[in-house]
């Protein structure tokens, strides 16, 4: 894989179909399948394209946005799309999908700023994104801290790259070896509800101890003694200590399941958000958005104790 | 029809150039003009892969049909899986693509963006359902010592990525050289799951890395292999032209 990038800011993408016309502004990021860039529509709109050598992974990405789009009932599942296209670059033929502009932090610097409590108010919102995906006969597969996004202002988690998205029953199309349960041992690499919800699990400790994947992965071949035992002894995980073993033992399989195991975790988080405002007194508008989304995180818990 | 489609497909891993025997790069022409894709993957730490031997690696994939990649060991089970799966579903897309060239006169590439999810999805569905014949060859030349536990775990990780198709799978895996200084030796012949234990005794210190005799090997198996009556991709694809939607 060459290291150049496909295009430049200010140069302009017209897609061979559709003739629309898109300003590249900059790079977002890029991954194994394609490169995704911040560009303007001709009405001025903001948007993210994903641009990549091969048609099909964008073709089927787009049907799932479209048809998730349309099932998600006011939860923003997945970005909405625009357009679906062809352009030619210097002689070759590419292919991109425009859609929704995610604007938001990775979740590592969103904990750094505003402390690993919020971790489980995180999961608690992906849970509900996965019960609805889930409610389509999907599973999302690839589910890793890179493909969350967090509105900074609401602390809402935004998914991104549903390339891994596959349909119950199916191997899983895309996975990263930390998330996977295969790769540990602890099962089969099949779509299903628990994959998602073992990939939720070694997304939590990803977040509250971002060491022990680089310690426990180093090899290349996985330890699923020290994972255990990191476990039950890393004095940062000590309050997921049952949530966490509960899914590697195989008592906690649905997401449903992990809400429940969750809340008493979100209820300390929200106590703890509480009082580190009652500390900083609000001086400046910063402090403003910290109350917001203390209020935001209440409706968040709220929801489920009452509604569920 | 598409059930019917036997891919064939040749992984080889290997950390340095080929020094005995045959041009593995004409070995890949001749098993391209088969019908099978090769596949090549060098690995870095250590060993001797320096531009000579990058550039073996790229040119026997692109003659092959196949796909390369130069990695670290670690990276190894996620690029043989990617492979494998990529590889898969370029078969089924040149055999979809010459299905929609007699029905509409184009293939998936010529139809409006919004219509070709519809044939990715059918693409992803047959290359989930169809046989997949694959040989690895394992380069167990001196160098190897230290990754082939690596390799070793990589196949058993590929092997679970296997199990969950739909469709059925046959994987031999073999040596280059073997154990008793053979250029090559075929330490699993074809079977659900290849019995690895081989693996290591075939380590052959000093042992050159005769690369093109292995592809031969692999050629050999994948025609004998496929004596099924299903009759591989290539049926009316003589002319190897038409493979070049391999190359990646
Ligand atoms: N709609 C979006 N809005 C904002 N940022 C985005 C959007 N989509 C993708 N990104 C950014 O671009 C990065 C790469 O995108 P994406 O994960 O879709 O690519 P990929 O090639 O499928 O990656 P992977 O290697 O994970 O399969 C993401 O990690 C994210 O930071
Ligand atoms: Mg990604």
């Amino acid at each position: 894989m060459s290291s150049d990038l496909l295009f430049r800011p200010g140069q302009t993408v017209t897609g061979l179909w559709h003739k629309r016309r898109y300003t590249v502004e900059g790079l977002l990021g890029r991954g194994a399948n394609g490169e995704v860039y911040r560009v303007t529509d001709s009405s001025g709109q903001t948007l993210a394209l994903k641009a990549a050598p091969l048609s099909s992974g964008l073709a089927l990405e787009h049907k799932i946005l479209k048809r998730l789009s349309e099932v998600a009932r006011g939860a923003d599942l997945g970005p909405r799309v625009f357009d679906l296209d062809d352009v030619q670059v210097g002689g070759q033929k590419q292919f991109f999908l425009v859609m929704e502009l995610v604007r938001g932090t990775t979740l590592p610097a969103f904990l750094d700023r505003r402390g690993r409590h919020w971790t489980p108010v995180l999961l608690l919102q992906l849970c509900t994104y996965l019960e609805r995906l889930h409610e389509t006969g999907n599973a999302f597969g690839d589910l890793k801290a890179e493909n969350c996004l967090v509105e900074e202002a609401r602390g809402a988690v935004r998914l991104v790259d549903f390339g891994g998205v596959t349909p119950f029953g199916r191997g899983v199309k895309e996975y990263t070896e930390w998330y996977d349960r295969a790769w540990w041992g602890r099962g089969s690499r099949m779509a299903e509800e628990d994959y998602d919800v073992f990939a939720l699990a070694m997304l939590a400790i990803a977040l509250l101890a971002p060491d022990l994947r680089k310690a426990l992965t180093e090899s290349g071949v996985p330890n699923g003694s020290r994972l255990r035992q990191a476990v039950s002894s890393d004095a940062r995980l000590a309050d997921w200590r049952g949530l966490l073993q509960g899914v590697f033992d195989g008592r906690v399989r649905t997401i449903s399941a992990f809400r429940q195991e969750l809340l008493p975790l979100v209820k300390a988080g929200v106590r703890l958000e509480q009082k580190e405002k009652v500390r900083r007194k609000p001086r400046d508008w910063t402090d403003w958005l910290v109350v917001g989304s203390g209020l935001v995180l209440m409706l968040v818990f709220c929801q489920f104790v009452l509604f569920r | 029809m598409f059930q019917k489609v036997t891919m064939k497909q040749i992984l080889l891993i290997t950390d340095g150039c080929s020094n005995k025997g045959s041009d593995p790069v004409q070995a890949a022409v001749y098993a391209r003009k088969q019908g099978i894709a090769v596949n090549v993957i060098g690995i870095v730490d250590g060993g001797d892969l320096r531009s000579a031997g990058r550039q073996e690696v790229e040119a026997i994939a692109e003659h092959g049909g196949g796909m390369s990649r130069i990695v670290a060991a670690k990276q190894l089970a996620m690029t043989m899986h990617m492979m494998t799966q990529h590889t898969m579903q370029m078969t089924i897309q040149q055999v979809v693509n010459r299905e929609l060239k007699q029905l509409v006169g184009t293939d998936s590439e010529g139809l409006p963006p919004e219509k070709r999810g519809e044939v990715a999805e059918l693409v992803d569905r047959m290359s989930d359902e169809a046989a997949l014949h694959l040989v690895l060859a394992v380069d167990t030349s001196a160098s190897m010592h230290d990754k082939l536990p690596t390799v070793r775990e990589a196949i058993r990780d590929l092997q679970i990525g296997l199990d969950v198709r739909k469709g059925m799978h046959q994987v031999a895996l073999l040596t280059f050289p073997g154990a008793h200084g053979e250029d090559v030796q075929v330490i699993s012949e074809f079977s659900h799951a290849p019995d690895l234990s081989g693996l290591s005794n075939s380590l052959r210190a000093g042992g050159g890395t005769p690369t093109g005799p292995a592809i031969e090997r692999a050629t050999q198996l994948l025609i004998a292999g496929s004596h099924t009556p299903s009759r591989p991709v290539q049926k009316h694809d003589e002319h190897d032209g038409d493979m070049s939607a391999y190359v990646v």
